[in-house]
Order: structure tokens, then sequence, then C-alpha cells
């Protein structure tokens, strides 16, 4: 790594862990001494470290209620309109029938708010993407390992005094992550 | 218990890694080909039913439906088990559903297709299928909405939609771990790509954790709203032994109650290939021991509801249609359905047949087999004696029946064992999870 690299080079800083246990407080410290961009990469979901990263909101939530809405919306809409466009006389049974109209509009709602809740949680974690770099990490491994990343876009972001930060939080592994080089 | 015992970081690896080192290759690969020689047979009877038309197959007028319906109800059935173990597992927060949910996603996922192709092959036209989804045509017609007909095209494709996308939100962390863990280059393109980019951001699990049980609530929600729908198609018609309002709740705990069974039954063999006994423990066993047990006695409640329903009418067709049913030409049908659903079952009574995962997986076999007869005698039985004795008729299963009904396992087993080959058979980060856990409550 040349010495000469400026914290403009660097993605973030990467803090590892064995294991969840006192990343909360970790994050707490580091918010401490004015760390406002920091992140937890982890191999499964803890719930005090994503409210130490105070990451919480509802989103998926409405996107996953605007799916069903639109889902039973086009359902009902679709068998409205052909039952006008398209009338069949079947026994004479009146042209609009509201008995099963219920059945369509329910089984499109759901479908179409599990497709919304999929969809809009890969887009709003600004998903799929072929590479990040936090896959620069040194050894990067979700599998087993917790990662306290400090981005380098962050003001407090110096190299030096932010691993030293890192490392007395008792940090297996320390480092630091390079930005991608661009395509020349 | 035995749960309760964490399983080492090793152990968790061992099994997560299965894709990555597979244990048994001789034994896949035979079991594989005998899937490839079903999928064969599959090929050569729709061929043959596309040469032909659908004249090869057993049924007529009057027993219009026959096997493609018998067999589409008894897929779409063992398909429901599957989602609603899982998400109702998630929901109510069971620890011991991580070992089981991804297997039993996956039998939902290849049962639906299985369902879903047999409306489809026993259309006069299949390629025409599409004819039932509603879209602006140059011929300016549109589907019935009114015909529970249409209704299913619906069914099977919200089920099949929802169903594979509940199963690859929940594998995409399983993905990246693959991918993380793969030593060669095409694991982990591979693995990569499937993976989307996770890369574990406990923003993104928040996320992710919201959108996996919101997917799971509505998917109990879809088991419920299918199965209605479906089972509506008999109940909304006039034929005697169908016109019931028992038969949504009747159909569903049929449905669950096959699917339980498959389940107990695909949980003893992964568990003995793969020596899983740690994982999948003698606890997993009697959690479905108990309800197999459960649901079974609402299954035998319903077949009591719909016999008490016929003698509770009066009616002369009803009554007529339970005698034969009992005691006609198909009351093979009705009685293996209710040995083979109810007999056995009563040894789940027992804890220690319970746990014992083979006796378990036996008793599923006689399960799926009499909830498949089940299924036989209510559209046979229904279809063929009707109000006007001219209109009787016999319905016997053609050769090309039965090997588009082999040929159709093949359709499930090959990409279950494609499955089993390349992806963890055990979610392996909620492993993970649930075993740290388990280590820090000690």
């Amino acid at each position: 790594m040349p010495a000469d690299r400026s914290e403009t080079h660097y993605h973030a800083a990467a803090a590892g862990f064995a294991g969840p246990e006192g990343l909360a407080s970790h994050l707490a410290t580091l918010r401490q001494r004015g760390y406002r961009k920091l992140d937890v990469l982890g191999p499964y979901f803890s719930r005090e470290i994503a409210d130490g990263l105070d990451a919480g909101n509802n989103r998926v939530t409405w996107i996953t209620l605007a799916g069903g809405l639109f889902g039973a919306l086009a359902g009902l809409g679709v068998q409205i309109y052909a039952n006008y466009a398209y009338p069949l006389n079947i026994g004479g049974r009146p042209v609009f029938a509201w008995q099963p109209l219920p059945i369509i509009t329910l089984e499109v709602a759901v479908m179409s708010a599990i497709v919304f809740a999929v969809i809009g949680t890969l887009l709003s974690c600004r998903l799929p993407k072929l590479h990040h770099p936090d896959f620069e990490i040194p050894d990067f491994s979700t599998s087993d390992r917790f990662y306290i990343l400090v981005h380098a876009t962050d003001e407090q972001f110096d190299t030096a005094r932010t691993l030293d930060d890192l490392k007395n939080l008792g940090a297996e592994t320390v480092a630091l992550v390079p930005l991608p080089e661009a395509p020349s | 218990m035995t749960e309760a015992r964490p399983l080492s970081a090793e152990r968790i690896d061992v099994v997560t890694d299965l894709p990555l080192g597979f244990p048994a290759p001789r034994t896949w690969a035979l079991c594989f080909a005998f899937a490839l020689l079903l999928l064969l047979c599959f090929a050569v009877a729709v061929t043959v039913l596309f040469w032909r038309g659908v004249g090869v197959f057993g049924n007529n007028i009057p027993v219009a439906w026959g096997f493609p319906i018998v067999n589409y109800i008894w897929f779409l059935g063992i398909g429901h088990a599957g989602t609603l173990i899982s998400a109702l597992l998630l929901l109510t927060g069971v620890g011991k559903r991580n070992a089981l949910n991804r297997f039993a996603e996956t039998m939902t996922l290849f049962a639906v297709i299985c369902a879903g192709l047999y409306p489809i092959l026993h259309l006069g036209r299949p390629w025409l299928f599409y004819w039932t989804a509603p879209y602006p045509n140059t011929m300016s017609i549109w589907p019935q909405f009114k015909s529970p007909l249409a209704w299913d095209f619906f069914a099977v494709l919200t089920y099949l939609v929802a169903s594979a996308a509940f199963w690859y939100v929940g594998a995409i962390p399983d993905f990246a771990r693959l991918r993380d863990r793969a030593k060669g280059r095409l694991g982990q393109v591979c693995y990569g790509l499937a993976a989307l980019g996770w890369r574990g951001s406990m923003r993104h699990w928040r996320r992710w954790e919201q959108a996996y049980r919101l997917c799971a609530g509505l998917a109990v929600t879809m088991v419920f709203i299918i199965t209605a729908a479906y089972s509506l198609l008999l109940g909304g018609g006039p034929i005697p032994g169908w016109n019931s309002s028992i038969f949504p709740p009747y159909f569903l705990c049929g449905a669950v109650f096959s699917g339980f069974a498959v389940v107990a039954v695909i949980m003893a063999v992964l568990r003995r290939a793969f020596r899983l006994d740690d994982i999948l423990t003698d606890a997993h066993s009697d959690l479905i021991g108990k309800l197999l047990l459960a649901v079974g006695l609402m299954t035998a409640y319903g077949y009591l509801a719909d016999i008490f329903n016929a003698l509770y009418s009066g009616e002369q067709s009803e009554l007529e249609t339970l005698h034969d049913r009992i005691s006609g030409a198909y009351a093979w049908s009705f009685w293996g359905a209710v040995i083979c659903n109810f007999v056995p079952l009563q040894l789940l009574w027992l804890r220690r047949v319970r746990r014992n995962s083979l006796l378990l997986a036996a008793i599923g076999v006689s399960v799926a087999a009499g909830m498949w007869m089940e299924r036989y005698m209510l559209i046979v039985t229904g279809l063929y004696r009707d109000h006007l004795v001219s209109s009787w008729g016999m319905f016997q299963a053609s050769l090309w029946d039965w090997a588009l009904f082999a040929g159709m396992i093949g359709v499930f087993l090959a990409p279950f064992l494609l499955f089993v080959r390349l992806l963890p058979i055990v979610s392996g980060f909620e492993l993970k999870k649930a075993s740290e856990e388990a280590r820090h409550a000690r």
C-alpha cells in the first residue's frame, strides 16, 4: 500500500470481531468519539446492533402495503372491466356480480404484496450489485465474522486515529479498506 | 431436550458447506439418474398427449376430470404444507424451524410446479393455456371471471410467484455464505450472482427481516385463500357430494395433512443420508408428528362432517353419492383413504413413535397415499353417477395417465435432487444464529 495515500483513497476502516457480543456498546463508544458514518456487517440479524445503528425504518412495510393495495385494485379492476368489456350471459347471472370478485382480488393482492416486498427490499438496500467496496475488506467473510466499518466519508475519519480507535475496542483484526482502482 | 444443545461452529460449517464438498456423490448420481428416468417418462407421456390429444387419458364424460385434477389437488395440497410449516414456525418464533424451513419450502416450490402443469396438460389445446390470463388481445375476448376455472389460473400463478419469492428471499444470505466459503472460481461466481451482492449490512438485515416476516404472514393468508379458491371450484357446483360449505376447511386440512406427511418422509431421508441427527433431531420428528396427528384428526372431522351433511340433507342424490362412496365401484378409494390416513396415524399418540423418524416417515408414506386416494374418491365418485341414470359412466385410468403421474414425480424429484446437491438443505445463517443464542442462554 503506497504511503502517500490520503483519506480519499479509502473506502472505510474495518474492525473484525468473532461474534456479535459487545458490538452495540462499541458502536456507542464510536458515536461518543464523534463518528457518524458507521455500518456493521454480519452473518445474521441482530436487533441490538441494528438499533445501535439507528437503522430503523418501516419503508419495507409501506412498500408491501402499497403492493397489496395495487394488487387488490388491479385484480378487482380487471375483473370489473372484463365483465363489462366482454359481457357473458351465463345462466342469467347479472353482468356485475360481486360474489366471485374477492377471490381473484385477494389472490392478486397477496402476490403483488410479496413481489413488492421482495423487490422493494432489494432496491432499498441498493441491491443487486455485482461488487461493493465492502468486499475489499481483507479476508472478507460474512459467514462467520462481524465487522464494524467507519466510512472514509465520515468527518472524523483519519487513517491513523480511526485505526487506533478501532483497535482500542478490542477488535481481532483492523484494516483499512481501499477503494477499488478505477479502470484505466 | 436434545435441540437445546448448541452446535459447534465447525459442525455448522460442515452442514452448510454440504454443497461445496458433497459427501455422497455416487448415491446422489444414482438417485438423480432415477429421477431423470422418470423425467424421460414425463417427456414421452407429454409427447404422446400432444400428438394424440387428451383422448389418451382415461377421463371422459361423465368423469371429465380424472387423474389430472386428482393429481393437481394432491400436489397443490403437498405444496401448502411447506409454506404453512415454514411461515407459521417463523411467526410463532419456534427455534426448531431453522432446520426444517428450507427443504419444506423447496418441496412447496416443486410441488406447485407439478400442480400447475396438470391443468395445463389436460386442456384440449395446452399450448393456448395463456388464454386463461386476462390480457388485451386481437380477438377482444376476456376470461370468464365468474367461472372457478379462471380462479385456478390466479391461484397457481400466485402460489408459484409468492412461494418462489419467499424461498429466494430466505436463501439470499445463504447464497452469500456459500459465495464467501466457496473455494473454486465457478462456485464463487455462481453463488455470488445468486446472492445479488448481499454483504450482511445490519441496515440491510433489518429490511430483510421485515420483508421476510411480511412475506411469511402473507404466505399463510395465501394458503387459506388458495385452498378456498380451488375447493370452491368443487363446492360451488351442483354435483352431489361436492356441493358443501365444508369444502374450504376440509380441503385445507387435507392439503396440510398430506404435505406434513411428505415433510416427514423427506426429513427422514435427509437425516439418514447426511447423518444430520444433531440438526434434524428427535424433537423435530416429535413436532412434525404432533402436527401430523392434529391435522389428521381435523381431516377426519372433515370426513365425518361430509357424511353428516349428506345424511342431514336427506336429499336422494346426496345419499346415493354417499352410498356409492362407501359401497360403490370405487369403495376401495374411500376405505383406502380412511385406513391409510387414520389407522397408522393413531400410533402418533405414542411419544416413542413420534420421536422415531423412520416410523414417522412410514406413517407419512401411508398418509400421502391415503390422501391421494381421498382426492381420487372425491373427484371420481362425485362424477361417475349423475342425477340421470342415462349419464352414468365408469372411469378407468389409462396407461398414459399412470405414465404422466410417474413422470410428474420425476418433475418433482429431479429439481429437488439438484437442490440437495447445490444448495444448503438447512438454513445456514439461521442455524448459526440459533446456535449462538443457545450458547449464550446457558
